[in-house]
């Protein structure tokens, strides 16, 4: 299974300094604040999954080239710092360090869920309350539904297979968390993409502002 | 003695039907760990508009008579008791003068933000805007923006407020920071920057 990378983090913006006037990015992670200059905002976004016309897997590999193709020069140390710093991760879904990762992140919806239809009940749509962003399917959709309340992701597969077997569930895709986890890490880029969720560590309580360059 | 503040609680998960070519068997709403399910005919447009109306100049608190005025302009729905019975569902709450105390609202529940940040312009530093990437969809203070920011990470309203510093006084009886307070999470609330949840323990 391949490395697939993925970034962490909430995006808070672009701030401008006006003495001496520059400007600088900030990307919340956990209860710390990291700065970032254009070349690693660049890397974070293009992390959130591959450009229209690129093949899957989005791994770190394809990252850097894809970098390297818009201009970006010496994007490996840039990548690598950004790992350095915990806001992006590399790793295989179905691995034990998939499961590391699951259970020192958590997974935070950012848009509204618009449900499913008549039509297609087995594909719920998420998105802004007038505008559908993406669609999945329902076990995706009730892992992100629910992802906000659990302490962490591994914790949101294990819920989410204790309640499939308790309903009669018996397919393993379902049923065995660290299946679930992998189905699920093998579809997020879907929607880290869009924007309708993003990954942050857990950890202490915050401290309004604390600052890592 | 004015009108107390009417705020949504819960993250939309929108219309189901619980099978193919089914009638739609209501609009859910996560609310802690429990799904509340609202009626489509008149709860559900209760609870939208308890939001706010998206997009409007509206200025000052938005309450039970705004939403009930604004789903007889909207839907020419008699609102009947759906304010009342989303009150009893835990979907919609009152806070203020003769409802529940702000202080007991804002350590029961939790603020959760939607959307990404997207910082401030070199022009308007001072100024904050919330949305997707490319797509500003709400200019707020920087207090609003912090609360905006950090809340996620507080068990409750009433710590993230303090975190940011939009309630220093409010121990000592100042209602006007209080109304501010409020004031400022119906904007977020609005906007569609975030949602209510019950609070968690962490």
């Amino acid at each position: 299974m391949p490395l697939l990378v993925f970034p962490i983090g909430m995006l808070a913006g672009t701030f401008h300094d006006a003495d001496p006037a520059r400007h600088h990015h900030e990307i919340r992670l956990g209860a710390k604040v990291h700065e970032c200059s254009d070349h690693e905002l660049a890397a974070w976004a293009f992390a959130h999954g591959p450009p229209e016309g690129a093949e899957p897997p989005w791994t770190g590999a394809a990252l850097v080239r894809h970098m390297a193709g818009v201009g970006i020069p010496d994007p490996e140390p840039i990548v690598a710092g950004l790992q350095g710093r915990g806001l992006l991760a590399e790793l295989a879904p179905g691995s034990d360090d998939a499961t590391a990762f699951a259970r020192a992140h958590r997974v935070v919806p950012s848009m509204h869920g618009l449900g499913n239809s008549a039509d297609e009940p087995w594909l719920y749509s998420i998105g802004l309350l007038d505008h559908e962003v993406v669609r999945v399917d329902r076990p995706v959709f009730e892992l992100w539904a629910w992802s906000g309340t659990e302490p962490d992701l591994w914790h949101a597969c294990e819920s989410f297979a204790t309640g499939e077997v308790a309903a009669g569930g018996t397919e393993p895709e379902v049923t065995e968390p660290t299946r679930v986890l992998a189905g699920f890490l093998g579809t997020l880029h879907g929607l880290l993409g869009v924007q309708a969720a993003y990954l942050d560590t857990i950890g202490p309580a915050p401290t309004n502002g604390r600052r890592d360059g | 003695m004015a009108e107390p503040w009417l705020f949504p609680v819960g993250h939309y998960l929108g219309p189901f039907f619980p099978g193919q070519d089914t009638d739609l068997g209501g609009h859910r709403v996560r609310l802690g760990q429990e799904i509340v399910s609202l009626s489509a005919a008149t709860e559900f447009p209760a609870w939208a508009l308890a939001h706010g109306l998206p997009g409007s100049a509206r200025t000052g608190r938005w309450t039970r008579n705004s939403v009930e005025a604004a789903l007889r302009d909207q839907s020419g729905a008699d609102p009947g008791d759906a304010v009342a019975a989303l009150q009893r569902d835990g979907a919609l709450v009152e806070v203020g003068a003769g409802a529940t105390d702000p202080v007991v609202f804002a350590r029961r529940y939790r603020f959760r933000a939607l959307l990404v940040g997207l910082g401030a312009s070199r022009e308007r530093p001072d100024r904050f805007h919330i949305g997707l990437t490319g797509q500003p969809l709400a200019t707020v203070d920087d207090v609003t923006f912090e609360f905006w920011e950090w809340a996620p990470l507080h068990a409750n309203v009433w710590d993230a407020w303090q975190a940011a510093g939009a309630v220093e006084t409010l121990l000592g009886g100042a209602d006007p920071v209080v109304d501010e307070a409020l004031d400022r999470l119906q904007t977020l609330l609005a906007a569609g920057c975030g949602y209510l949840d019950l609070a968690t323990s962490m």
